[in-house]
C-alpha cells in the first residue's frame, strides 16, 4: 500500500454499501406505497360494506315511506409529496349483479393507482338508491319510491 | 489476509448475518400485512352476517300475523318456519336475498333443527346466535297475545321462542 492509496477492500465495501442503501430506499418506498394502498383499500371496503349493509337492512322497512340520507366518509391518504388528501369515493350501483361498487384514485411515486371495492346488496324493487349527491353533499340517498 | 484477497471470513459472516436479519424483518412485515388482511376479511364477513340476520328475521322470512281488523302485522326478529323451509329449498335465491351469495350458509333453529346445512370448509367463518320468535303460517293474533301474557316459556303450538344460529363461511 502506498500513501493515500484506496484499498480494494474499502472500494468493494463502499460499492456494496451504496447498493444496499439504494435497494433499501426502493424497498422502503414500495412498503410505503403498499401501506398507503392497504389503508385506502380498508377505508373503501369500510364504506362499501357499511353502505351495502344499510341498503340490505332497508328491506325490513320497505313497506313504509322511508327516506335515508347516509353520510359517506371521505377517503384520507398521504401522497408522494407528503400532502394529505380527503376525497369522496365514486360509488355506483351495478343493478344486474346486485352490487355496490366504489372506487378512488390515489397519487403515488409510481403514478396514479385506482383502488376498487365492491359489496353485494339486496333490495326490493321499489327501493331507489341515489349516488349523485356524494361529491356535492357527501350523502347517499336510499328511499322508497 | 493475503495480498489481493477480496473476501475475509469476517466479511462473509457479517454478510450472512445481515441477510438473515433482513429476511427476518421482511417476513415479519409480510406476516403483519397478512394478519391485517385476514382481520379485515373477518370483520367484513361479521358485518355482512349481522346484516343478513337482520334481513332474514325482519323481512325475508319473518312472521306476518293478521290482526282482528284484517291488517297484517310484521313481527321484528321472528321466523316463519313454513316460509324459511320453502326458501331453504333454493339456497341460491335465499342467499341473494340476504346479499351473501358468495358464501356458504347454515341455518339452524334450536328446537326445529337444521333448516339449511351447506358444507363449510373455509377458514373464514362467522357464526351468530340470536333469540327469535318462531311461528307457523296458521299463527293468529290470539296465539301471539296468549304467548305474551303466559309465563315463559310459551307453550303455544303455533308460536315458540327459539335460538336461531346462522353460520356463514367464505
Amino acid at each position: 500500500m502506498q500513501k493515500a492509496q484506496l484499498s480494494l477492500d474499502l472500494l468493494l465495501t463502499l460499492i456494496v454499501a451504496i447498493m444496499i442503501i439504494s435497494s433499501f430506499g426502493g424497498l422502503i418506498e414500495n412498503f410505503r406505497i403498499d401501506e398507503e394502498k392497504l389503508l385506502v383499500q380498508r377505508q373503501l371496503n369500510d364504506i362499501t360494506i357499511k353502505t351495502a349493509s344499510v341498503i340490505t337492512s332497508a328491506q325490513s322497512i320497505a313497506d313504509t315511506d322511508f327516506y335515508i340520507e347516509l353520510a359517506v366518509n371521505k377517503i384520507q391518504y398521504v401522497d408522494e409529496k407528503g400532502n394529505t388528501h380527503n376525497i369522496y369515493p365514486d360509488i355506483i350501483v351495478i343493478a344486474d349483479d346486485n352490487k355496490l361498487a366504489a372506487s378512488t384514485v390515489i397519487s403515488t411515486k409510481s403514478g396514479l393507482i385506482e383502488i376498487n371495492s365492491s359489496a353485494y346488496i339486496s333490495k326490493t324493487s321499489n327501493t331507489d338508491i341515489n349516488t349523485s349527491q356524494i361529491k356535492t353533499r357527501g350523502v347517499l340517498v336510499v328511499k322508497n319510491v | 489476509m493475503y495480498k489481493g484477497q477480496i473476501f475475509s471470513t469476517d466479511l462473509l459472516f457479517a454478510m450472512i448475518l445481515m441477510i438473515l436479519c433482513l429476511g427476518t424483518i421482511i417476513s415479519a412485515y409480510e406476516f403483519n400485512l397478512y394478519n391485517q388482511k385476514q382481520d379485515t376479511l373477518q370483520k367484513e364477513l361479521k358485518e355482512r352476517t349481522e346484516t343478513a340476520i337482520i334481513a332474514l328475521t325482519n323481512s325475508v322470512a319473518n312472521c306476518q300475523i293478521e290482526d282482528p281488523s284484517g291488517k297484517f302485522i310484521s313481527l321484528a326478529y321472528s321466523i316463519n318456519i313454513n316460509k324459511i323451509t320453502t326458501l331453504a329449498l333454493n339456497p341460491k335465491i335465499l342467499k341473494e336475498t340476504l346479499a351473501i351469495q358468495d358464501t356458504n350458509l347454515q341455518i339452524k333453529l334450536s328446537t326445529s333443527g337444521n333448516i339449511l346445512a351447506e358444507g363449510i370448509n373455509t377458514q373464514n367463518i362467522v357464526a351468530i346466535d340470536i333469540n327469535v320468535i318462531t311461528c307457523n303460517s296458521s299463527a293468529t293474533m290470539k296465539d301471539l297475545n296468549d304467548c305474551m301474557t303466559s309465563p315463559s316459556p310459551c307453550n303455544n303450538p303455533n308460536i315458540k321462542m327459539q335460538t336461531l344460529s346462522l353460520k356463514v363461511g367464505q
